[in-house]
């Protein structure tokens, strides 16, 4: 999260301001409707560095080649023995400077793209107090959190979500062995008291295991099966020997362990007692004396952390509250990759379809809304890209889906203008009346589907959140584009005058 | 103005294929997926049997006691499988004792089945999305109407504004009333199911619905304060045939892109594009064919009243 914004907030204090001081500049312009030739150049100059900016998002190779290049340099500069304004902190400030860099494989990819697992746990929270549930969660997901560590998963998300119930997610991407993830996440450790063998019976199973022999294996060191199981352990703490200070811990036991341990440390006392946590000795106390009352003080060797590390293992040993799985996703990457390809296949397609159907239709006009459309696909796919957003298969449709409603307010306009053409007036007034009468429309079918997304994208959850992000980001991106870039284009078509006597360019006087 | 000459033909068409939607989704009902009842939906290639039939594959699972809701070969050659939603222990279980049926020498056994997606959802989560999916198609029809009677606040006359709201919600509503009609006959013949997906497309054509109106209605607007409404119909006939190309256009721009989807989108989006597909048609439809012939007859009742 951290990591998160501190990108989201150097890129975009420190590289963004300018596009978007020149597109508000560009809106205003459109909006007004001047159409001066001195406004033009500027506006040329702001949608083309727009588009380069756009593009540098998407393609972030350059980008982060530059930024590499100022954190080194200023770095190196606030070393320089000669540095003015070093009195005032300058150097300090100079070393500080530390862009974050953008994410080299371009896109966050959902798990249904690049293969992983998502599981969604319910959580059980009829043996927790209702005071309690805060912690209980907090805890949970810490526990959880450990256990996924161990994959070496490189960006694992456990969080949780709120529903009619709250539910735990884990979401592991490019996992290769789910199976295995999914045993190791749910499983309860096991925790367990054992008696030991006796020295005897240590040597003779060493020797016979050192000899090579594993049939009937048996642990050399204590006897199976254990004497108390880990669900026996109400509750385990750090405590403090009042003599020597030194920590110590403290177990205390049900009913039924108190029972059972009672009658094992009267039976064996001088003998040792091995707590074993998923097969692996974690202290080996010996028994002094009989425990009658259910309270056990292991003694060893502690450090206030490794004590306070054996009592969350003891407490741990079921986790914090019980969880069991609702929903699982499991995609091998395979089927990602093949999806991912379908998604950018159907994409390509889609733009393309459209591209022919506006030419076809508009001709020069109809190169305008397909220009229009490619910086509008940079844009988005930049703003994704800025952002981090994870694209999934219901994303990607949302994008493609929204260029089909990005062209909307191109046709929109056009169909005016070609309406203001047929009444007469020349191409300049044509397309400033196009665009002014056109506008109101395009505003009010555009809020009508961006309700609809909106409320997509706060009432989903999961994968299918995605389309209704795309979708609101393509609505407002579109509308930015369709206004300001197309009118651009049309306003330099306008001096175009061979073009419009030609064929291609034609068409709209044609219809008259 | 045709379609204006032919206001009664039209309706009634309109309403034939509402009833005749609203019959299917009686008679056929919504065949609900997994997303909304639960389920556990397997894709598996079963590498060391190339000529697996689906029927073999099905036995094979009654034979293991999960008789499957449904079996189907994909194009890339796996098998869908949906199951009950069985817990990860019966599941391990049922792998395990297929991969040993379909065991060859050849093929190792970690790699017989190969696993290529696994999706479990929990009955409590079923119903619990489906209840939102209710939730979120309620509020999107309070939240449009509202915006419906903003839009249209300031044009009260010839009629007066709630009509023009009153008529964008029927044609509303038989934009969705027939995509989910078709979608009952195709559930029911088992060629989809009902999932999230189809409430998202649902959702999406209660936004794009009115959208079309809304240009139709807008160009009305105009017309009547620039001529004034004494000629209404002949004003909503010149209306609708000057957004004509504005809708048709704008319709098929969006079909060509949904036909790329529906073609090359691969089988998670295949059928979310044919719902978006038929709410968009027959949203562009309705906003000529049903809204402007409502408002006209509303027109007339509404002065023959006065």
């Amino acid at each position: 999260m951290l990591n998160w914004l501190k990108r989201l907030l150097g890129n975009t204090l420190n590289l963004i301001w300018l596009p978007i001081k020149y597109s508000f500049n560009l809106t205003w312009y459109c909006i007004r409707g001047t159409t001066k030739q001195g406004n033009i150049i500027r506006q040329s100059i702001g949608v083309i560095l727009l588009s380069v900016l756009a593009l540098l998002f998407v393609y972030t190779k350059p980008l982060n080649l530059a930024i590499d290049y100022i954190n080194t340099s200023t770095e190196q500069l606030s070393k320089w023995e000669k540095l003015p304004f070093k009195k005032n902190g300058f150097d300090q400030w100079l070393a500080k400077i530390d862009i974050a860099k953008l994410s080299e494989n371009t896109f966050n990819l959902g798990l249904d793209l690049q293969g992983g697992i998502r599981i969604v746990y319910d959580i059980d929270f009829s043996g927790v107090e209702a005071n309690s549930q805060k912690q209980a969660l907090e805890s949970l997901q810490k526990v959880v959190t450990q256990r996924i560590d161990t994959f070496g998963v490189s960006e694992p998300r456990v969080y949780l979500e709120e529903g009619d119930t709250t539910r735990l997610v884990v979401e592991l991407a490019g996992i290769k062995n789910p199976e295995e993830a999914i045993q190791k996440i749910g499983q309860t450790p096991t925790l367990a008291f054992y008696k030991a063998r006796s020295a005897e019976e240590t040597q003779q199973i060493i020797e016979k295991l050192q000899s090579g022999n594993f049939e009937n294996f048996q642990n050399p060191y204590f006897i199976e099966p254990p004497v108390l199981a880990g669900n026996n352990i109400k509750t385990a703490e750090v405590i403090f020997d009042p003599q020597t200070q030194q920590p110590q811990v403290g177990v205390s036991f049900d009913d039924d362990g108190k029972k059972i341990f009672a009658d094992f440390t009267k039976n064996n006392i001088g003998e040792i007692l091995y707590i074993v946590l998923d097969g692996n000795i974690i202290s080996a106390p010996r028994i002094n004396q009989e425990i009658p009352n259910g309270q056990a003080t292991i003694s060893g060797d502690f450090t206030a952390k490794s004590a306070k590390e054996l009592v969350d293992y003891l407490n741990s040993g079921a986790l914090p509250v019980p969880i069991k799985i609702a929903s699982q996703q499991t995609v091998e990457a395979s089927l990602g990759i093949e999806s991912l390809y379908q998604s950018i296949r159907a994409g390509g397609m889609g733009l393309l379809f459209v591209a022919i159907f506006m030419i076809i239709f508009y001709r020069a006009l109809g190169v305008i809304a397909v220009l229009a459309l490619g910086i509008y696909s940079i844009l988005v796919l930049a703003i994704f890209n800025l952002f981090g957003f994870t694209l999934t298969i219901a994303g990607i449709t949302g994008f493609i889906v929204s260029v089909g409603l990005a062209v909307d307010g191109n046709i929109l306009i056009f169909e005016r203008m070609k309406e203001e053409l047929k009444s007469g007036r020349d191409f300049e007034a044509s397309t400033k009346e196009g665009f002014r009468r056109a506008w109101e429309s395009i505003r009010d079918s555009q809020i009508s589907t961006l309700i609809s997304a909106v409320i997509l994208f706060y009432l989903a959850s999961g994968v299918v959140r995605g389309f209704g992000v795309t979708l609101t980001i393509g609505i407002v991106v579109s509308l930015f584009t369709a206004i300001t870039v197309s009118r651009l284009f049309i306003t330099l078509l306008g001096y175009q005058k061979w073009l419009l006597k030609t064929k291609f360019g034609k068409f709209i006087t044609l219809q008259k | 103005m045709w379609i204006i000459k032919h206001t009664r033909l039209w309706l009634i068409f309109g309403l034939f294929l509402v009833i005749a939607s609203l019959i299917s989704l009686a008679v056929f009902g919504l065949k609900l997926g997994p997303d909304f009842v639960g389920g556990r939906t397997l894709d598996w290639n079963i590498t060391s049997q190339p000529n697996l039939s689906v029927e073999d594959l099905k036995q094979a699972l009654i034979d293991n006691n999960q008789t499957p809701r449904t079996v189907t070969k994909q194009a890339n050659g796996s098998f869908r499988i949906e199951l009950e939603p069985i817990n990860e222990e019966a599941y391990q279980k049922l792998k395990n004792d297929i991969i040993l049926k379909y065991d060859t020498a050849e093929i190792p056994k970690a790699n017989i089945i190969q696993e290529k997606s696994n999706v479990l959802i929990s009955s409590s989560i079923g119903s619990e999305l489906r209840n939102r999916a209710l939730i979120a198609i309620g509020i999107v029809l309070i939240a449009i109407i509202i915006f419906m009677t903003y839009v249209f606040k300031g044009v009260n006359y010839p009629v007066p504004s709630r009509f023009y709201g009153f008529t964008a919600i029927i044609a509303l509503a038989h934009d969705i009333i027939i995509p989910t009609g078709i979608f009952a006959y195709l559930s029911y013949r088992g060629i989809l199911q009902i999932d999230v997906l189809f409430v998202i497309a649902l959702l999406s054509i209660l936004g794009s619905s009115v959208n079309d109106t809304i240009v139709v209605f807008d160009r009305i607007r105009e017309n009547v304060r620039r001529y004034g409404g004494d000629k209404f119909e002949e004003i909503v006939g010149k209306s609708i045939d000057q957004s004509l190309a504005r809708s048709v256009n704008t319709s098929v721009s969006l079909l060509v892109v949904l036909g790329a989807i529906f073609l090359f989108g691969g089988p998670t989006v295949q059928y979310f594009a044919l719902a978006l597909f038929l709410g968009i048609f027959f949203g562009t439809y309705s906003s000529i064919f049903i809204a402007s012939p409502l408002l006209i007859v509303i027109y007339r009742l509404w002065y023959k009243k006065v």
